[in-house]
């Protein structure tokens, strides 16, 4: 039997005569449905990736949320990666020079407004000499060096600090960007809660879980953990550098329209509603970093839990219940990387699509794989 | 003491400031006035980007070399104030663009973190093979000058609206010491063939994406001829346009489309920014600044008169210098005359 469940669509998403074929009836031969759930950065630059690499099939993103609700709504965007100890190091730093390359053109096009794409330089400053005067990422960025005396007299409680020029991806423009992107080449998007991967197995052929902290249900998957962070939004123009301590607690990152004050990394804290002592604690350190934000105003305090894992899970598994079987692609467990690493790990998630459209098709004595 | 400054530009109001600062407590009297025609926002300083950048050349007059960097210092120690946006100071870091190799400038070392561009840099700017990378300092010309204008008004300096037709009207009226600080219009006052007014026009544009200055440089179009793109606090300014000897007061289309055209090729991002506003302002050219005193004999008083004028394309740049200089040539007239009751602090 056919799910009789209604299909909600949001942002017009369009409801037409190949949908309709793809869900209920015979669909095109060869076509090959996918669905990827979560709409965050993963879920849509994945779906983004997937219509470009895979031939003949048809593409539905599934999420509860949608922008400006997710994870990477809250998020800075700023490109500079954090390391994961799970995962070897050249390969965080070809997701990064992959995802810093595509940001990069897009930054230069006529089309950084719209995508939510900017240049900035700033500091990463460190109150002690810290064992990696040079980060794997230094020759990814632009003109990484360290800080001159002369530079670091601006921060006094700070001995050490690294001068560079990287790429601000804003989330609240990039994945309405991404979603344009998306339906142009006709992909659909739907709004729907996921409780069970099984639920897509009736209507899609392979499934992309770009769950984030979801997988926990959806993939069983406990390694993955909450880590709370807590910003301000604040209107302060006149700051033009980004200022990190080497600590990641706190930072200043400006952006098109506002600048990011940060933040916090709370563990194990699913808590999604904002604490005003911890933003007057946010506000009190920047304010140590950067005095003029006193006459900061408009102060907006948003909370998002990154989806945090030793590694980020990238993998096929072959989901079995009976004689069913359902291709899933996992993708998901950037922690606090994932839109310094988006583009390289959908790329890598997209080629593990692929392969499995490929198997898909290839006759075979047993069915699927 | 009396002292008049005439003209309400950055050196008008900085040099009026100045002179407060150190005189005030240490004069029996000190009376100081602005007068000028023109208050902001219809100076020449509030159509300046305020980038803090001096031409590229070393200045004819080694003492201006040391005016800009005693600027650069003084605004750079007001970094970390929590009034440094009220007063229109950001740190702001940004390209300088060549097509060919040229030599450093001689205030690489005044500015923050000086280096050349490596070639992914240069890969951003396709027309151009050779730069700069640096931080350094916006001073906004319309902030800046509000800001100026309290603090005097907080000192009881009066600045008085009032068309100067002569030095002696003023010294018969008012005065002991008269600054002049008419800028580009020093010629009305007194003849200086050495000055000229180098016309500038200005888009300012809504891409508050631009956190850089972008400063392209043609040897053969000379300074201010070639494209330049400089944030501010809420707007982007966008010129490239220098005209000797061209006092049109109004915005010129083939001016506007020299500029957008420049600009949007240098910068392809602009393609859709909203234009905010757009104006004219004449640069105080002259091949060196005009810092001196001059001796006015009016009836049987002499008064003295304090020349500060001629600052190009840099009077920001170098505006604070300049006062310092004012100052201690006031200082010189104030112990010629006995005036000073103690040392004056700062000097």
């Amino acid at each position: 039997t056919r799910p009789t469940t209604h299909w909600e669509t949001s942002f017009g998403a369009r409801a037409f005569g190949g949908f309709q074929g793809c869900l209920f009836g015979d669909r095109p031969m060869g076509t090959v449905r996918i669905a990827t759930v979560g709409a965050g950065v993963m879920g849509l630059s994945t779906a983004v990736c997937i219509s470009k690499l895979v031939p003949r099939c048809s593409i539905t993103v599934i999420s509860e949320q949608f922008t400006p609700e997710t994870t990477s709504d809250v998020a800075a965007g700023m490109l500079i990666p954090p390391v994961y100890p799970d995962t070897p190091i050249h390969k965080q730093k070809q997701w990064f020079k992959e995802t810093f390359d595509h940001l990069f053109a897009i930054a230069n096009s006529a089309e950084a407004e719209d995508a939510g794409v900017l240049l900035v330089s700033g500091w990463q400053i460190f109150r002690s000499i810290p064992t990696e005067e040079v980060p794997f990422w230094a020759d990814v960025v632009l003109g990484f060096r360290k800080m001159t005396e002369d530079e670091l007299k601006k921060f006094p409680q700070h001995v050490f600090g690294q001068a560079f020029t990287t790429l601000k991806c804003e989330g609240p423009a990039y994945l309405p960007w991404l979603e344009k992107r998306l339906k142009g080449s006709g992909g659909l998007i739907l709004t729907r809660r996921i409780e069970d991967l099984w639920e897509l197995h009736q209507s899609f052929d392979i499934v992309v879980n770009c769950s984030g902290l979801g997988s926990r249900q959806l993939a069983g998957d406990l390694k993955i953990f909450p880590v709370r962070g807590q910003v301000l939004k604040v209107q302060a123009p006149w700051v033009k550098h980004f200022i990190r301590d080497g600590s990641g607690l706190t930072y200043i990152y400006p952006g098109i329209s506002n600048v990011t004050l940060g933040g916090t990394r709370q563990k194990g804290d699913w808590n999604l509603s904002p604490d005003a002592e911890i933003s007057k604690g946010i506000l009190s350190r920047c304010c140590a970093l950067e005095p003029s934000l006193h006459g900061a105003c408009d102060i907006r305090e948003k909370v998002g839990l990154r989806p945090s894992r030793p590694g980020v899970r990238l993998e096929k598994e072959l989901l079995a219940q009976g004689s069913r079987r359902l291709p899933v692609v996992h993708h998901y467990g950037h922690g606090s990387g994932g839109i310094a690493m988006h583009w390289g790990t959908a790329l890598e998630a997209a080629r593990l699509v692929s392969e499995c459209a490929q198997a898909l098709r290839t006759p075979a004595p047993k069915s699927k794989l | 003491m009396r002292v008049v400054v005439i003209g309400a530009g950055v050196i008008g109001l900085s040099t009026a400031l100045c002179i407060h600062e150190r005189y005030h407590s240490v004069l029996q009297s000190l009376d100081v006035k602005v007068y000028a025609e023109r208050f902001t926002p219809l100076t020449n300083t509030d159509v300046a980007a305020g980038l803090w950048q001096p031409y590229l050349s070393k200045p004819s007059n080694p003492q201006e070399a040391r005016w800009n960097q005693q600027t650069f210092n003084y605004l750079l120690s007001h970094i970390g104030s929590p009034n440094a946006a009220d007063m229109g100071l950001a740190p702001v870091s940004g390209y300088n663009l060549f097509r060919e190799a040229v030599p450093d400038p001689y205030w690489k070392d005044v500015v923050l973190g000086f280096r050349k561009l490596t070639p992914r840099e240069l890969d951003m700017f396709p027309d151009y093979s050779y730069g700069w990378f640096n931080t350094s300092l916006i001073l906004e010309g319309r902030k800046y000058l509000q800001w100026l204008t309290e603090r005097l008004t907080e000192r009881g300096v009066k600045l008085l609206l009032r068309k100067v037709e002569s030095f002696e009207e003023v010294a018969r009226g008012d005065a002991d010491v008269i600054i002049n600080c008419t800028g580009v219009w020093a010629g009305a006052l007194q003849p200086d063939p050495l000055l000229q007014p180098g016309r500038g026009q200005i888009i300012k544009v809504d891409a508050p994406w631009m956190k850089h200055f972008i400063i392209t440089h043609d040897p053969e179009s000379g300074i201010y001829k070639s494209p330049y793109i400089i944030p501010g606090i809420q707007a982007v300014t966008l010129g490239g346009i220098f005209q000797l000897g061209n006092w049109s007061e109004t915005n010129n289309i083939q001016d506007h489309n020299t500029i957008w055209e420049g600009c949007c090729r240098l910068e392809p991002t602009l393609k859709d920014a909203k234009i905010v506003s757009e104006c004219t302002g004449f640069r105080p050219v002259r091949p060196q600044v005009r810092l001196e005193r001059e001796q006015l004999h009016v009836g049987s008083s002499n008064t003295e008169v304090i020349h500060n004028y001629g600052h190009g394309g840099y009077g920001l740049t170098i505006h604070w210098g300049c006062a310092l200089e004012v100052a201690k040539i006031f200082g010189k007239i104030l112990e010629e005359r006995n005036l000073l009751r103690t040392p004056p602090s700062h000097l």
